[in-house]
Parts: structure tokens; C-alpha cells; sequence
């Protein structure tokens, strides 16, 4: 029973370094690359354990897909991980606010995104 | 592992050996200069580049052990930490367990010693203990490395009512403190659950209390709370009942501290480099007298199981015994196998290049000849084959040079070994270099490593006295050693020098006569009697320390020597110090000279004795009876040679203000050398004249110039007696 | 009202009103292109650094692990590997930059061609700042530190290269957990 992920971002070098970091850890993941996407490939998944998202994204942003996805049921109390280069105070509140459990800065070490992601997830 | 892998390992390991030397002397020099900001930068640079090299090869205990480091390092070179001794003194240690963990990842070996674990662990406290603003007293208890302490915080927790809306689950977090020790009283506060009907499922209202027993300091609990901090309210209370009092003990319990702490098989110990045998080891450190060893070794059975057997040891004893012989033995094993490579001057290797450029031009010349050769052209063959042999002799003496290195290297020790025995012996002791950069040839640098050692500790150890002791005979209360090397008439000296109490004649003709080697009432001069100590077994020590004293060094020390082709010899002044100068003969050397001429022949100088030269005025130049020629300089009269009737040559001038003259010094005196002409400056590969002639006055030895050409080179020593023995011909 | 002719319809003074305005327009463009080329020239070159130092590193990694004999322990690979994948994010932390650097020159030609059209179109009486609606669009603190650097009259800092290489207890600046 392995734990399921969600990444999403429009550079696909990124999805295949996250992808990588979370197979090799046992996760199996949904790729998709953008907010619009994203959505699209949930619905009808009955529940994801992990989520990591990009916030500049053509299409729906990070900061909109995060809102969305706590709407659902099934994604309330999912940990989202924002995973992106800006680092500025104001955007990391946003994503609070819009209901993200985290964020790393790109570009980020595999080591410490499987620590942070031991820390929210039960193992 | 394939030779690609094993290639980069190489570099790394030779890479942190410099680091390790560069940290080693920083910390060392930092004791001096605790305050030095640009000395805990560039040791802090050097730990961060092995800490991160050996996190790239994934020798990762290395790295670990590095990052302990390098964070106390970080807190004293921002200033959140002072440097006391007691922080200095495990910072060394560290250092030393630090090369025992690269070596051991060099051998592919695992060290499982404790005392990396307590090293580790006192790293960690020394780390995390209070920050020390100022005042001696406070940097007393708190700076002390406390032993590994289990402590106990209370921690109270209440999470911000989000936290499950944005993924999170204290569940973890809880389960989390509790992989980094032990929790106890966990309970949970309820009381801002509103009833049933008005509660939100998805709010927090709960908060934790609790207790934790940990390893881990404060901060390491902290940073479990790390992502919630911010928004949550968080206490963490250390309980500090159950602190370690160490603090009375104060700075002289860190000498206790550290010796009881770091045992000393693995401290660099340089005339214990061979393993010895368990007896040995077992009679040295006091668990059975010789006696029982003998007994015990006329019999057959194994030493240890033996003595066990006559309850003369225990079995653990014996046990800790064989562990030491067994550290002993890796450390040797690695020392054979180390110093396979050498650092090589990128010019050295150009010239040789270019060498064997020329040998090539030399050898496609000849078979050039061969191929059409008629006899009248035997002489072009003659030169030609003149030629070749001249390449590749010098090609061969470049090759061989490349094995000089600086007797720096083999220098190096010394200052931690200083360190280390002035303060077991309780003495002031400062170490004094000079002459670093004066080169030997690789395999008579490692050869002279231990008899320079043992020479070292016996003035630490025998030759200077305790400070209360200077103190009262009017001597300054530091006692110095000065090792100086340097080259001269045509030999490398190497002097030992110690200012402590000199030799003492009568105990040592006393000793003499009790061993039987000086018959009784026998009349010895001075220098007679001095050599005595180099006899096997001879030692007047009173006390007999582990460092020296056994009467088993000095003459290892002499015999080391002359199996080089040298010589030791002993200058004393009681009461004054001891000089021990070892002579080396140069079999080959490399100088940098100045290259004169005189007449048609080329001589070179010895640059390190050349002070200056000059063209004389002719009111300077003085004959006065009974010292031959004088040469005013500066108000100083200088005896003059000219070095073409030295040597019965012809000379372009033989008015001295129309040739020039060299001061040349040595050994404190200084002598003016009358030549033509100075050509140029350029590095000679000395000849011996022994080996090859016979010794000649006033040469050092001899070289071949870059024309083929020989140059002799001068001996400025030698220069000066025939100046003074002509001087008395022209008196007579 | 726009004219195509600089200086169409409208009195003398008029014309030359406009023709001052126009002439402003013009000046501020300039004084606006000479500082920021030199910023666009500094995110480029800062790319082509990243890529070098990027490559530089996957070149070593990619051996090692290449080298690694069937005996080599977890550790030995999962270091190198590590690094790899922070080596390779360098494409999409380019790709962003190289963005932004076309943005900036997108809303630059924009500027151009208003004032090319004419002396009437100058709406430009208010300065045209390009250089505050570049710096809107940069995503990383890097971005805006080479920006601002550029920019300033004491520039000499060569162009920082900052690839984190966050270690294990020292992440802290680049992981937020709320």
C-alpha cells in the first residue's frame, strides 16, 4: 500500500527531479502540469497522501490550485508543499493563507524535501 | 573500486591532509591568539572543505564528525563563543580523532572507538552550552565540555487553531520527540473545546504538556516544533536537576577531564612508532613488573594468557593491552603505506621536460651520424656521445632532485609535540624554526624524523627545567628549543638547541665509571666525556617518564645518524643549554648560487652567504701585518681573499676596485672574496668532491654548468681559514 | 487626438510643445535603456554561469556514480545522486530567468514603438519606467538582488552565483513549514 502523491509544475525537468526524489521513496505520483491540469487529473481519486505544487504556472497558478484543493473533501487535510524559486515573505503568507503547509525553495535538495515530507506525513 | 573512483579518493585524501595540517597549526597558534578573527576563519574554511569533500566521496562519518566541529568553530569565529583553552584543548583532540576517522575511510576500515562517541558529544554540548558574552568566571564552568548528559525539559504546546487545514498533524510532531528521547507525563489540555454542538471538526483547540528525557539539547527539541513555532505557543524547560556538576572543577579539570576522557595510545607519538610487544605494553604501563614478564616469557605459552594464568594480570588488562598493540600496529601498517606520493614543483618538472626534449635532439644527432658515419668524423661522435651522457646525468640528478623536499616537512610535528609536552611536563616550552626551507632528499628527511624527535624530547623532557626552577637561576621562565637547519661546508647541519640546564659532566662520568665503560679515576676531557651519553643504555635521567628516560634513544639517535653518513655532536654549557648538531653530508643538494667569474673559470656562491658586493674605493683596501689584506666597509675592517690566487688562476683584474668583492658570511663572520665579475644566479645541483676527488679546501663541491662546464662551488668556511692561514704566511 | 507627423496640426507653439515633450520621451527612454540593458546582459550572463556550474556538476556526479563498482553502499550513491537532482533544476531556474529577460525587452519594444509613432502619442509625459515594470516580473530573490546591484553607480560585484547547497541541519532559510 504505497502512498500517492501529486506533483505539479510546467517545467518538466522539475517533475522529473520531484518525481524521482518521491519514486525512490516509495511514493507513486500524478504528474500534471499545471493548476488546470492538476484538478482534472484528481477528480474521481478518491484521496492523495502529499501534494507539491509550483506556484508560477500558466493556466491556474499554485496559490488558486491550493485554494481549490482544500475546498475538497478528500484534500482538506492533505499536506501541500509549495515548491518554488521566490522566496519573498508576502508570497510565502499568501500561501498560508490560501491553506499550504509549507514550502521549499528551489532548487531544492532531495534529502531535505524526504525529511520535511517525514515531518507531515505519519510514516 | 575502479580506478576512476579511486583516482579522485586520492586527491581528496591528500586534499584533507592539508586541511588537517592547516587546522592542526591555526589551533594551535589559536591558543596563543585566542582573539585571532582571521586565524578562526581559516580554520573554519578548512574544516568546511573537508567536511563537505568527504560529504562527496560519502565518507559520512568523516562528515559528521567534521560538522561537529564546524559548528563550534562557527560560534567562536562569529563571536557567540570564546576561544578558552578548554574549547582549544578538544578542538585539538578532535583534530587527532578526526585523522584517525579519514585514515581509517582510507583503509576502508570502521572505527568504532568510544571516543569519537564522546568526542561527538562534548563537541555538541561545548556548542550548545550558554552563550558567553565576557568574564572569566562565567567562560569557567561553561565552557567546560560536559560529559554526555541526559537531561529533561518540560515542554508545553498549543498548536494555532489551522493546523489541521493546512495538513498538519501534532500527532507527528509528538511522535517525533519521542524518537529523540523519552516522553513521560503527556497530557492534554481540553479546556478550550467548546461543547459538541458548536465544535468545528476542523479546528485545533487542543495544547500538550509534557516531559522529555533527551540526549538532544534544547535546540535539537526546538527544531521538532520548527514549522509550527511561528504561530504556536511553545515553551521548552530544561529541569536542571539533572545537570552534571562539573563546574567546580574549573580549568584544571580539564586536564583530569582530558586525560581520563582520550586515552593515549593514539596520541602522535613519534619514537613509538613500531608495535610493541604485549610485555612491553603491559610492564610500561605498570600492570606487571618486569620480572613477571621474564618469567612469564621463559615459558612458551602466549604472554597474556600466561600471565593471566599467574593472576600477575587480569584478563581485561591484558585484553585493553592488546587493543593498543593492535591500534599501534594500524597506525604503522598506515604509516609504511603512506608518503608514496609526493608534491612536486610544477618548474622542477618543466626542466626536466626540457631535458628530455634535448635528449631526444642528442639521440636523433647521433643516429643521424650513425647512418652515414666515415672515421674522419670520429671526433663529432666523441662529442656527441659527450653530449648524451651530459643529459642524461643531468636529467638523472633532476629526477633525483625532485625527491628534495624542505626539511620543513619534516619539522612539522614538532610544534604539537612541543605543545603536548610542555604542558604534561608541566614546563613552559616554546618552539623556536628556522631554516625550514633548506632542502634534503625525501628518504633522509623520513630518517632523520625520529632521532630529531628523540633529541626534542629529551631537551623538553631532561634538558629544560620547570619554570620555578629557571625562575630562581635568573632565567626566563619560558624555555626555548630552536631546531635550525642549515647547509654548510659542503654538509646539511641540523642543530637542536635548548636553553635548560646543559649537560652535567659529573653525573655523567659517575654513571660511566658504574656501567664500567670509564675505568675509575681514569682523567677524561670535556669533550671526552659528552659522547658518553651515546652509549647504549646510558641515561642519568633520575625519574624515568613514559617520554624518555629508558636509556634506549640516544644511541639509536647516533646510530640513525651515521648509518646516513653522519655525524652527531654535542656543544654544553652547564647551566646555559645543550646544542646538538647532527651533520649530514650532502650527497646531493640543491643551491641557489651566484655564479662569478674569475679568469676563464666560472665559480658559484652560495647565495644564502652572500650579503652584498661591492666595487672597493682604494683608500679601503689595507695590508696590515700579521692579517694579511683588510677591506674597509662601512667602517668595519673585513679580512680580503682573492680568489684567483686561492686557486693559482689567471684573473682579468687584480686590482681589487677594478674587480668586485662579495661579503660573504658564516657562522657569524664574514669575510670579503675578491672575483672579476658576477655572471648571473641560478640553482646548482651539488656534487660532492669527496665522492668523486678528494676533499679540496675552500670547495664545497662541484656542478656541471649549463655548457658543460664544471663550477665549483665555493666554501665561504673554508674560504675564510685559508684567509687567515695566508695572512699568517704573509706576517711570516 | 494623435498626429503622425511630428509637429502636425495645432499653433506654433503648440507644435513645439509637443515636439519637447516627444523630445523628453526620448531622452527618458535612453537614460531608462542604459541602465537597464546592462541588468538584462547581468541575468543573462548569471545564466550562463548557473549552466556552466550546473553542468560542471552533473559531469562530476554522473562519473562517480558511473565508477561506483557493484559494492558501493547506499550512502556512496545516494550522495551523488543528491546532487544530481539539485544539478539538474537548473533548466526550469534558467528557463524562468531567460522569461523574465524577455518580458523586460517585450515591454521595452512596447515603449519603442509609442514613441516611434509619434510626437501626439507621448502619453508618456509620465516616466516611462520600464525598469520598475521589469523588476515586477522577477520570481527569484536572485533575480532582484543582480537587479539592484546593476543598477547602482558602485557596482563591481562580479555576478553572485548562489546555488544553495542546503545541508541537512542547515536548511532552515530555504523550508517553511507553517
Amino acid at each position: 500500500m504505497s502512498k500517492t502523491a501529486l506533483v505539479v509544475d510546467d517545467s518538466p525537468t522539475m517533475r522529473q527531479m520531484v518525481t524521482f526524489t518521491l519514486t525512490s521513496a516509495g511514493f507513486t505520483v500524478v504528474e500534471a502540469e499545471n493548476g488546470k491540469d492538476a484538478v482534472n487529473k484528481i477528480s474521481g481519486v478518491p484521496k492523495m497522501d502529499l501534494v507539491v505544487t509550483d506556484l508560477n504556472m500558466p493556466e491556474m497558478d499554485g496559490i488558486a490550485l491550493i485554494k481549490e484543493l482544500r475546498k475538497l473533501a478528500t484534500f482538506k487535510f492533505t499536506p501541500i508543499l509549495m515548491l518554488t524559486t521566490e522566496s519573498a515573505v508576502e508570497t510565502k503568507l499568501e500561501g498560508k493563507e490560501a491553506g499550504a503547509t509549507g514550502w521549499i525553495v528551489k532548487p531544492f535538495n532531495p534529502e531535505v524535501l524526504m525529511k520535511v515530507i517525514a515531518k507531515v506525513l505519519p510514516s | 573500486m575502479s580506478s576512476e573512483f579511486g583516482q579522485f579518493q586520492d586527491a581528496f585524501f591528500e586534499e584533507a591532509g592539508e586541511h588537517l595540517a592547516i587546522v592542526e597549526e591555526g589551533l594551535l597558534q589559536l591558543e596563543q591568539h585566542p582573539e585571532d578573527l582571521d586565524l578562526l576563519n581559516k580554520i573554519f574554511r578548512s574544516a568546511h572543505s573537508i567536511k563537505g569533500t568527504s560529504g562527496m566521496f560519502g565518507f559520512n562519518a568523516v562528515a559528521q564528525f567534521t560538522h561537529k566541529m564546524e559548528t563550534l568553530l562557527d560560534l567562536l569565529r562569529n563571536g557567540q563563543k570564546v576561544v578558552t583553552p578548554a574549547i582549544a584543548d578538544l578542538l585539538l583532540k578532535s583534530t587527532d580523532c578526526l585523522k584517525i576517522l579519514i585514515e581509517a575511510a582510507k583503509q576502508n576500515s570502521s572505527v568504532d572507538d568510544p571516543t569519537v562517541q564522546e568526542l561527538t558529544e562534548e563537541l555538541a554540548a561545548a556548542s550548545s552550552a550558554e552563550n558567553i558574552q565576557s568574564g572569566p568566571s562565567k567562560s569557567g564552568h561553561t565552557a567546560e565540555p560536559l560529559s554526555a548528559t541526559t537531561q529533561e525539559f518540560t515542554i508545553q504546546w498549543t498548536p494555532p487553531g489551522w493546523l489541521f487545514q493546512r495538513g498538519l498533524d501534532p500527532v507527528q510532531i509528538i511522535k517525533e520527540l519521542n524518537q529523540i528521547g523519552v516522553l513521560a507525563d503527556v497530557s492534554v489540555d481540553v479546556s478550550k473545546l467548546p461543547d459538541l454542538n458548536e465544535v468545528d471538526p476542523e479546528r485545533c483547540y487542543l495544547s500538550w504538556s509534557m516531559r522529555l528525557g533527551t540526549n538532544a539539547d534544547r535546540d535539537d527539541v526546538e527544531s521538532v516544533f520548527e514549522f509550527v513555532k511561528e504561530d504556536s505557543t511553545l515553551t521548552i524547560e530544561e529541569v536542571r536537576g539533572k545537570e552534571l556538576g562539573v563546574r567546580s572543577e574549573g580549568t584544571s579539570g580539564a586536564d583530569k577531564a582530558s586525560s581520563a576522557l582520550y586515552p593515549s595510545p593514539l596520541t602522535p607519538d613519534g619514537s613509538d612508532n613500531e608495535p610493541k610487544p604485549l610485555g612491553e605494553i603491559l610492564v610500561e604501563s605498570g600492570v606487571v613488573s618486569r620480572q613477571t614478564l621474564d618469567n612469564a616469557l621463559s615459558q612458551q605459552k602466549r604472554v597474556g594468557q600466561i600471565l593471566v594464568d599467574q593472576k600477575a594480570a587480569t584478563p581485561q588488562q591484558v585484553e585493553q593491552a592488546l587493543q593498543k598493540q593492535r591500534q599501534m600496529e594500524a597506525v604503522a601498517q598506515a604509516k609504511k603505506t603512506d608518503n608514496t606520493s609526493i608534491r612536486v614543483d610544477t618548474a622542477k618538472i618543466d626542466k626536466l621536460i626540457n631535458l628530455v626534449g634535448e635528449l631526444v635532439i642528442t639521440q636523433s644527432m647521433l643516429s643521424d651520424l650513425g647512418s652515414r658515419f666515415e672515421m674522419t668524423q670520429l671526433h663529432v661522435l666523441l662529442e656527441r656521445m659527450a653530449q648524451l651522457e651530459r643529459n642524461t646525468r643531468e636529467i638523472q640528478e633532476r629526477v633525483m632532485s625532485i625527491r628534495m623536499l624542505p626539511i620543513g616537512t619534516a619539522f612539522s610535528r614538532f610544534p604539537r609535540l612541543v605543545r603536548d609536552l610542555s604542558s604534561k611536563a608541566g614546563k613552559k616550552i616554546q618552539l623556536v624554526l628556522s631554516g625550514e626551507e633548506t632542502e634534503l632528499d625525501k628518504t633522509v628527511i623520513e630518517s632523520i624524523g625520529d632521532p630529531l624527535t628523540h633529541l626534542v624530547r629529551n631537551s623538553a623532557d631532561h634538558g629544560l627545567e620547570t619554570p620555578d626552577e629557571r625562575l630562581d637561576d635568573n632565567k626566563p621562565e619560558m624555555g626555548t628549543i630552536r631546531l635550525n637547519a642549515f647547509h654548510e661546508g659542503g654538509s646539511i647541519c641540523i642543530t637542536v638547541e635548548d636553553d635548560g640546564r646543559g649537560l652535567n659532566r659529573d653525573r655523567i662520568l659517575a654513571k660511566a665509571v658504574k656501567q664500567g665503560l670509564v675505568a675509575e679515576g681514569e682523567k677524561l676531557s670535556d669533550d671526552q666525556i659528552w659522547p658518553l651519553i651515546f652509549k647504549p643504555g646510558f641515561s642519568t635521567a633520575e625519574k624515568i617518564t613514559d617520554v624518555s628516560g629508558r636509556g634506549v634513544g640516544m644511541d639509536v639517535v647516533k646510530r640513525n645518524i651515521e648509518a646516513l653518513g653522519g655525524t652527531v655532536s654535542i656543544k654544553t654549557v652547564m647551566g646555559k643549554g645543550t646544542t646538538f648538531t647532527l651533520k649530514l653530508p650532502l650527497t646531493l643538494a640543491i643551491i641557489e648560487g651566484m655564479t662569478v667569474r674569475v679568469g676563464r673559470e666560472t665559480y658559484i656562491v652560495p647565495l644564502l652567504s652572500i650579503l652584498e658586493s661591492i666595487q672597493p674605493k682604494p683608500q679601503s683596501v689595507k695590508t696590515v701585518v700579521g692579517k694579511g689584506e683588510l677591506i674597509n666597509v662601512r667602517g668595519t675592517y673585513l679580512p680580503m681573499v682573492r680568489l684567483y690566487e686561492v686557486f693559482t688562476l689567471e684573473p682579468e683584474h687584480t686590482e681589487p676596485t677594478k674587480g668586485i668583492l662579495l661579503i660573504l658570511e658564516t657562522e657569524g663572520e664574514r669575510v670579503a672574496v675578491m672575483v672579476d665579475e658576477i655572471l648571473g644566479q641560478q640553482q646548482v645541483v651539488i656534487k660532492s668532491m669527496e665522492q668523486n676527488f678528494r676533499k679540496v679546501e675552500g670547495i664545497a663541491g662541484a656542478t656541471i654548468l649549463g655548457d658543460g662546464t664544471v663550477g665549483f662551488i665555493l666554501d665561504v668556511r673554508g674560504l675564510l681559514e685559508i684567509a687567515r692561514q695566508e695572512s699568517a704566511v704573509v706576517a711570516a | 487626438m494623435s498626429s503622425d507627423i511630428p509637429g502636425g496640426e495645432g499653433t506654433t507653439t503648440d507644435q513645439y510643445d509637443r515636439l519637447q515633450e516627444h523630445q523628453q520621451a526620448w531622452e527618458e527612454f535612453g537614460a531608462c535603456a542604459v541602465q537597464m540593458i546592462p541588468v538584462l546582459k547581468a541575468q543573462m550572463a548569471a545564466v550562463t554561469e548557473e549552466t556552466e556550474r550546473s553542468a560542471m556538476e552533473l559531469l562530476v556526479h554522473l562519473r562517480l556514480l558511473a565508477s561506483l563498482g557493484p559494492n558501493a553502499s547506499e550512502d556512496d550513491r545516494g550522495a551523488s545522486l543528491s546532487k544530481i537532482v539539485i544539478a539538474m533544476q537548473f533548466q526550469d531556474i534558467t528557463r524562468q530567468k531567460l522569461e523574465h529577460v524577455g518580458q523586460a525587452l517585450d515591454q521595452w519594444s512596447i515603449q519603442l514603438h509609442k514613441l516611434m509613432r509619434g510626437a501626439g502619442e507621448t502619453g508618456t509625459k509620465r516616466r516611462i519606467s520600464v525598469l520598475e515594470r521589469i523588476k515586477q516580473n522577477y520570481t527569484m530573490e536572485e533575480e532582484r538582488r543582480l537587479h539592484a546591484a546593476t543598477i547602482s553607480p558602485d557596482y563591481q560585484e562580479p555576478v553572485p552565483i548562489d546555488i544553495e547547497e542546503p545541508e541537512a541541519e542547515q536548511d532552515r532559510g530555504s523550508v517553511t513549514l507553517f
